[in-house]
């Protein structure tokens, strides 16, 4: 009798137990994941963007529809402005190709433009590219919790490891506790200084997901630059395989 | 005075020998003195001409801040009133508009980096003059075959043509200088090479959709008169710019580098490439001379004529500050070239007055022991020695302006891999003299004062002279 | 016997003789120098285009020329390595890939060349491993992999090239006797990090007055330069399909050479770690360079290379660096002009104070015709004496002005203000002047031509003097 109970109370402890666990293994680096798997977790999506660009003097808007598959393949097609519209790009893997129908001209990018704005932004062809970095090209710990917008968030600092392929030392993430949207995250040079905020606001459901629909880039060395997105629509889980994310596709895609 | 003027003229001539041997040697001091600095002097002018000329322009009216970001967002308004406004300013010969940047040209497989420079076909003919520039000879497979169907070539004139395989040229000189026969055999065959190795080509015309392409780049993109070329690049305000073009004709640039790499449009096409309507990214202003006085004044005018704050004219060494320092470096090894001379010539002056002084030191002790007080002779001395100088001085001056102004009109002309490597740099391989100017009259003034510090020396020794001795001889 | 009569007359009368000896032992000390100064600037660009630029003689693929990619290597590399080794001439070779790359930081990025070497090799080869800057890192080594070498400019260009004002920068400034005044003005611009030369320098200006810039400016500067070492570069290059991939480095040193044009866009790193980057266990070549015993064996080697060459381009160095091997050329005609100049110059002065002197001893010439000497001896001894006096300065010139240029050759001559200017085409800001002994010969043989030919006319001057009319003079 003793001995069962001893067993009940052993395995509710344990039950109790792997709850607490369970608790604990929320780490950092599942925060991140979590947090990264909103946009790219899931199998597929389809969303209609616009982004802006701001500049001193002048400001710029382009409207396009993104098609993702998994990390690897996503494919983006620009509705406006009329003398931008019809261009796609597609990537796969580490590729990244754009084509323009004006010129009929499929061309590959070449690294001398990595560094480049895609399309004249703030948002670096290379950040296109290497997306799903922030899980594995970084060692993650939770420091803090702050409020943002009104919603508790983990503060996660992110260290770049020794053999990742990335310019940036560390960054800050802000993670909002119950939906793990990035709220805010802070990129940093090696030296400790800010380069970077990116923040994520005007919380949304979209296909039943819960998602930041505006994300601003502004570097911190020129704070009149900014760069905004606004997510205007988003489906997950969309039918498409990898043919669509083809070459062919890219020529055809409406 | 005047009597002291009288004696000293009667006494040059009474030696005429000794007048005129040290006459001679103040004549030679600012004759080489003259031509020395003018040599000097028209090599820069020449090296900045070239540049400035049909390169940089004496004046530019950029953007304040296109200067250290070259980018087509630093373009400005293209103003018509106010470019004529520019041109109407005295001392202006041209006011030409640019619209330059950086873009990819792609054909077929070929991708490469590439300037685009846009110009008004016109107004460019007074300053880059990219017509002059189009190839018109090419020494292909082809050129060769006809060399030899026409048979009378000889064999090492050819052998000699064969090693510029696949060369291109804008002009007849540059292919002579490149095969560099002798004299004879480009007399008999030049015309023949020349009528084989010929080229068709074409140019821009107003609002031409089409570009012209530096020959380097023609042939690693695959193409010629007739093809097109994909351009691809950022626009005015990040807009992707991407357009098809129809080469019209293709241009040798000297420099081996810029022939690489370099694209010409009209501004309208590029305008509407760029999404830049009405931009242009400079405004380059040719004066008359490039004094800096001139440039000082017009740069003040134009930037009076300029609507704001955000663009503004600035001068060719303002632009090209790396350039500046380089000549004025290489100025003055020249004026530490020019102070050697100078020291040998003062010698040489001073060599004569001694000379004359010791020959004469009999005379000076008649004199003054008859009664001439020594400050009367000082008088007579200082006299000859002006009148010398002057004479040497004038005479020089006189004899070095034919020269000069023959250098000028028709300068040597360098041959050879030295040649080849200063056109390649853009200078015309010449080596001219200045036209006449300060340089002139500064070699007169220091010849002037080195004449007057050997005359220091007779008057000391009048100064010490003692009568008795002197007579004794 | 004329010999010794003419020694003598020449020091009859000191003052003329000396005349003439001081103006061309002055002459020729300056002739010395000056071609001593292009002369080392010449030596100093074709010394450096050769050690840290092109080596001797370089190999490459020859398509490469045309259009660097990744996969023109040079072609059958065995057979050259064999015809390399045998060489007779050699001193070093090295191996290396090249590959076009973009070099990206936090703040800035550029393109760059990107050199895969073995650094012990290199620095049999090139002498780049010796222009490390001051507080600058170090050359790369075998047993640091990810380690890359970046030059002054290029850290400029990518924002690793820093400034910044510290507590013991401020200490150290006061112990070099900076002023009380400047310091404290310096306390503003404390502990902020500025990333460019250009923004440095503005804080300063807006600080400090003209006067204070003029005398503290460049030791405040040099103070607070932060060179980033250890900062990451990312490196993107492409594959053979043009595929972009990337890799990280870390500064381990800057360098800086007389060229800011070939320091702007060459980095070095470890050849396998570039290896890595591309995906193989190939090593790719696409460059080898070698480095002979003598200069003047450049094209011998390059025609017997280029025999077993095949599909491959063998340079010399006067190919790869056109504007060394011009400045040469230009720097003889300069030479002959100048001399010839110079020479010119001097036969007038003397062939002047020759005549006056002939003039001033008209008696003494009669006199001696008179007792029978013949035409043909005083025309000697007049010559000679020309010759004699000319000799003595050309002797003490030369001396003299070897002198002066071993010892300035030693410790340079420094032209501030247009440093920028010259490096920026290759010349140093500091010259060591050197003559050869070629250039010794050469001014030794334009002396005694020109001695000779002025003392020609003089000379014939002496001969005309009638003897009796001579004697009559006074």
């Amino acid at each position: 009798m003793k001995n069962r109970f001893a067993t009940l109370l052993f395995l509710l402890m344990q039950g109790l137990g792997s709850n607490t666990l369970f608790a604990q293994a929320i780490n950092a680096t599942d925060i991140v994941r979590k947090a990264d798997e909103k946009f790219n977790g899931e199998k597929s999506s389809y969303s209609v963007m616009s982004m802006t660009i701001i500049r001193p003097g002048w400001q710029r808007t382009i409207e396009f529809k993104n098609w993702t598959l998994g990390r690897d393949f996503a494919l983006t097609l620009i509705t406006a402005p009329p003398k931008e519209a019809g261009q796609t790009f597609l990537k796969r893997g580490s590729e990244m190709w754009s084509w323009n129908p004006s010129i009929s001209r499929l061309i590959k990018l070449p690294p001398s433009m990595m560094s480049q704005g895609w399309m004249g932004s703030d948002y670096t062809n290379d950040d296109i590219l290497r997306e799903s970095s922030v899980v594995i090209d970084y060692i993650h710990e939770i420091i803090g919790e702050e409020s943002i917008g009104g919603r508790l968030c983990y503060k996660i600092r992110m260290i770049a490891r020794e053999d990742a392929s990335i310019v940036w030392g560390k960054q800050i993430r802000w993670i909002d506790k119950k939906d793990f949207l990035v709220l805010k995250a802070e990129l940093y040079d090696e030296d400790g200084y800010l380069v970077r905020t990116e923040t994520g606001s005007n919380i949304k459901i979209m296909d039943g997901r819960t998602i930041t629909s505006k994300i601003e880039l502004v570097p911190e060395e020129e704070p009149e630059n900014k760069t905004l997105i606004d997510i205007r629509e988003m489906k997950f889980n969309i039918p498409a395989g990898e043919s669509f994310f083809s070459q062919q596709n890219m020529k055809r895609v409406r | 005075m005047k009597e002291e003027f009288k004696i000293a003229w009667r006494n040059l001539w009474r030696n005429r020998r000794r007048t005129i041997i040290t006459s001679a040697s103040i004549f030679f001091a600012v004759f080489f003195a003259v031509i020395m600095r003018s040599y000097q002097l028209g090599s820069y002018d020449h090296m900045i001409n070239n540049l400035i000329e049909s390169f940089t322009g004496y004046i530019q009216v950029q953007h304040v801040k296109y200067q250290d970001n070259p980018l087509i967002d630093n373009s400005f308004d293209y103003n018509d009133p106010i470019a004529s406004a520019i041109s109407g300013i005295d001392k202006v010969v041209s006011v030409t508009p640019h619209l330059e940047s950086f873009i990819l040209a792609s054909s077929g497989t070929q991708t490469k980096g590439a300037a685009v420079i846009a110009i008004d076909p016109v107004k460019e003919k007074n300053f880059s003059d990219p017509e002059s520039k189009l190839v018109k000879y090419r020494i292909t497979d082809e050129a060769i075959m006809r060399m030899k169907d026409a048979g009378a070539i000889s064999d090492d004139v050819l052998e000699k043509v064969k090693r510029n395989f696949s060369r291109s040229y804008s002009s007849s000189a540059r292919l002579k200088l490149e095969l560099g026969l002798t004299d004879e055999d480009n007399e008999r065959w030049m015309p023949e090479i020349l009528k084989c190795a010929e080229v068709s080509n074409g140019y821009l015309e107003n609002d031409d959709e089409g570009i012209l392409v530096s020959d380097k780049l023609a042939s690693y993109l695959k193409v010629a008169v007739g093809d097109s070329v994909i351009l691809m690049g950022q626009g005015y305000h990040g807009v992707s710019a991407t357009g098809i073009f129809p080469v019209r004709g293709i241009i040798k640039m000297p420099s081996p580098e810029i022939d690489n790499k370099l694209i010409i449009m009209t501004i309208p096409a590029a305008q509407n490439f760029f999404d830049a309507e009405g931009k242009i990214t400079s405004l380059v202003v040719n004066l008359t001379n490039k004094s800096n006085r001139l440039l000082k004044t017009v740069k003040a005018r134009i930037n009076i004529l300029l609507p704001d704050k955000n663009i503004s004219a600035k001068t060719w060494y303002e632009l090209n500050p790396i350039l500046y320092q380089q000549i004025q470096g290489d100025s003055q090894t020249g004026v530490a070239m020019l102070g050697v001379l100078y020291f040998i010539i003062f010698f040489g002056i001073f060599g004569t007055v001694l000379m004359m002084v010791s020959e004469r030191k009999r005379e000076f002790g008649v004199l003054v022991a008859i009664g001439m007080q020594k400050r009367k002779l000082k008088r007579i001395v200082t006299v000859e020695m002006m009148l010398l100088g002057a004479i040497g001085l004038v005479c020089g001056l006189l004899a070095s302006i034919p020269l000069i102004l023959y250098f000028y009109y028709y300068p040597i002309v360098l041959k050879g891999d030295l040649a080849i490597t200063m056109e390649d740099w853009g200078w015309d391989a010449v080596m001219p003299t200045a036209w006449l100017g300060p340089y002139f009259y500064w070699q007169a003034v220091i010849v002037a004062l080195m004449v007057v510090l050997a005359t220091l020396y007779p008057l000391r020794k009048i100064g010490k002279l003692k009568e008795i001795e002197a007579l004794k001889g | 016997m004329i010999w010794s009569i003419a020694w003598k007359n020449v020091w009859r009368n000191k003052k003329r003789s000396l005349v003439v000896i001081v103006a061309v032992t002055l002459g020729i000390i300056s002739g010395v120098l000056l071609v001593g100064i292009m002369e080392g600037w010449t030596k100093q660009r074709l010394h450096d285009a050769v050690y840290n630029e092109v080596s001797h003689i370089q190999i490459h693929n020859k398509e490469y020329i045309k259009n660097e990619e990744i996969d023109l290597t040079v072609r059958d590399i065995d057979e050259i390595t064999q015809g390399i080794d045998s060489i007779k001439e050699l001193s070093g070779w090295v191996k290396r890939t090249k590959i076009i790359a973009m070099a990206t930081t936090p703040w800035a990025n550029t393109g760059v060349i990107i050199y895969g070497v073995d650094a012990e090799n290199e620095r049999l080869v090139t002498g780049i491993h010796k222009e490390i800057v001051p507080d600058g890192g170090e050359y790369l080594d075998n047993q640091s992999p990810g380690d890359i070498l970046i030059s002054d400019k290029t850290a400029e260009l990518l924002k690793l090239k820093q400034y910044i004002v510290t507590d013991s920068i401020i200490e150290g400034l006061r112990k070099d006797k900076v002023p009380e005044v400047v310091l404290i003005k310096l306390e503003t611009l404390k502990d902020k990090r500025f990333r460019s030369p250009k923004d440095f320098k503005e804080a300063l200006k807006k600080e400090f007055n003209k006067k204070e810039l003029e005398r503290n400016g460049l030791l405040i500067t040099d103070k607070a330069l932060d060179y980033r070492i250890r900062n990451k570069i990312q490196i993107t290059i492409s594959d053979k399909e043009g595929t972009p991939i990337q890799g990280i480095f870390r500064v381990c040193g800057i360098y800086k050479t007389t060229n800011t044009g070939f320091d702007q866009t060459s980095v070095f790193v470890n050849t396998p770690e570039l290896a890595n980057l591309y995906g193989g266990n190939d090593i790719l070549t696409h460059e080898i360079a070698i480095l002979l015993n003598a200069i003047d064996d450049a094209d011998i080697v390059k025609e017997q290379l280029s025999r077993i060459s095949g599909d491959n381009s063998v340079r010399t160095w006067k190919e790869l660096a056109p504007d060394a091997a011009m400045m040469n050329d230009f720097m003889i005609m300069y030479y002959f002009i100048f001399i010839g100049i110079i020479m010119l110059a001097l036969a007038f002065g003397i062939i002047n104070t020759m005549l006056m002197a002939i003039l001033e001893r008209t008696k003494e010439l009669g006199m001696l015709m008179a007792i029978g000497m013949n035409r043909r001896r005083i025309f000697t001894m007049i010559m000679l004496e020309t010759i004699f006096l000319t000799f003595v300065g050309a002797l003490a010139g030369m001396l003299s002005g070897w002198a002066i240029t071993e010892t300035l050759g030693k410790t340079g001559i420094h032209f501030t203000g247009w440093g920028e200017g010259f490096e920026a085409i290759g010349f140093a800001a500091r010259v060591y002047p050197v003559v050869t002994p070629d250039f010794f010969v050469f001014i030794t043989i334009m002396v005694i031509v020109t001695a000779i030919i002025s003392s020609i006319w003089p000379a014939r001057k002496a001969l005309k003097l009638i003897p009796v009319e001579a004697l009559r003079t006074e």
